[in-house]
């Protein structure tokens, strides 16, 4: 059976409540890697895909985001940079921006090795976010230089795609108990404060 | 303990059935152009030209290739913001139900 957008939108509105935030909303993992190699962006899709299945509905593909600027297209080194920018824009959200890096071993082919390096030097530029970097790479790839910049605990040695996500949700998870005192103390603090002096606390 | 935390991002739209209805149409392809949108949703067209301009005030939508406020409507082409996808994406992972029925693009 088809149902019209209106109707769903309707099911859906009646049912709001569903769609309140969880402390897995507070985490935006933006999954990147070697765009342009199908296989690559197979393992990518099942990254973001395995995030969503947990939870962390906030999980994105950079080739998710159409390009407005089209027929002319953006470099996605500056497309992840613009939607940082964009992430840290609204001040009156607590975000946490989490960036995954899968390093597929087509990179030793030559394939998306500049791209990867190009986007660890937009992790350097704003080194808030080296926190709360993960990368997955396969134990066969070349070397890339950029990586010793990275927390060495956060970095992942991994065969197989299977392998990297079972260590990929389980470190997100890993966040959630921190994630759920922030909910707890930013909630807990505004009703105490009847002042309304609370941006301090709830500003990121 | 977290009862009475309702700041996500789409929060005000949530019980807006007709915004809703045009995320929802809009996430089916990259690049929907007005009248195309004027086919799909029945709805009273002046209503739908408020829907968008609320739309894309919030940041949940956006016009190709740029925002233009007075450009017209008839020439007009919508695509989804970051916002508009995450909102999405919460809603086809909380409302599994419906799986068969979000023909989303990303």
């Amino acid at each position: 059976m088809v149902i019209d957008p209106i109707t769903l939108g309707k099911a859906i509105a009646q049912r709001a409540d569903a769609l309140d935030r969880h402390a897995e909303d507070i985490l935006y993992p933006i999954i990147l890697g070697c765009y342009g190699n199908e296989e690559s962006e197979n393992d990518l899709h099942a990254l973001k895909q395995s995030c969503h299945n947990s939870g962390f509905t906030n999980a994105i593909l950079l080739k998710d985001i159409p390009d407005p600027q089209q027929p002319q297209t953006i470099d996605y080194n500056i497309k992840f940079k613009l939607l940082i920018k964009e992430y840290k824009e609204d001040p009156t959200k607590r975000r946490i921006i989490c960036p995954i890096i899968y390093i597929h071993d087509a990179i030793n082919k030559g394939k998306g090795k500049g791209l990867i390096s190009e986007f660890f030097d937009v992790i350097t530029y704003f080194p808030e976010l080296r926190e709360f970097t993960v990368v997955l790479k396969h134990t066969t790839i070349d070397f890339i230089e950029q990586l010793n910049y990275v927390h060495p605990q956060n970095v992942y040695h991994i065969i197989s795609l299977k392998e990297g996500m079972g260590y990929l949700v389980p470190h997100l998870k890993g966040h959630m108990g921190f994630l759920k005192q922030t909910l707890w103390q930013t909630e807990s603090l505004k009703r105490k404060n009847t002042h309304n002096t609370t941006n301090e606390v709830t500003s990121c | 303990m977290l009862e009475g935390v309702r700041s996500f991002e789409g929060a005000e739209f949530m019980k807006d059935e007709l915004a809703l209805a045009i995320l929802l149409e809009l996430g089916t392809r990259e690049r929907i152009s007005f009248p195309e949108l004027v086919d799909k949703l029945p709805m009273d067209e002046d209503l739908l030209k408020q829907k968008l301009n609320l739309l894309e005030e919030q940041g949940f939508i956006k016009q190709n290739p740029s925002n233009i406020s007075d450009k017209p409507f008839e020439q007009r082409k919508y695509l989804l913001g970051v916002k508009g996808i995450l909102l999405l994406n919460k809603i086809r992972h909380e409302f599994p139900q419906y799986h068969t029925h979000f023909r989303f693009f990303f």
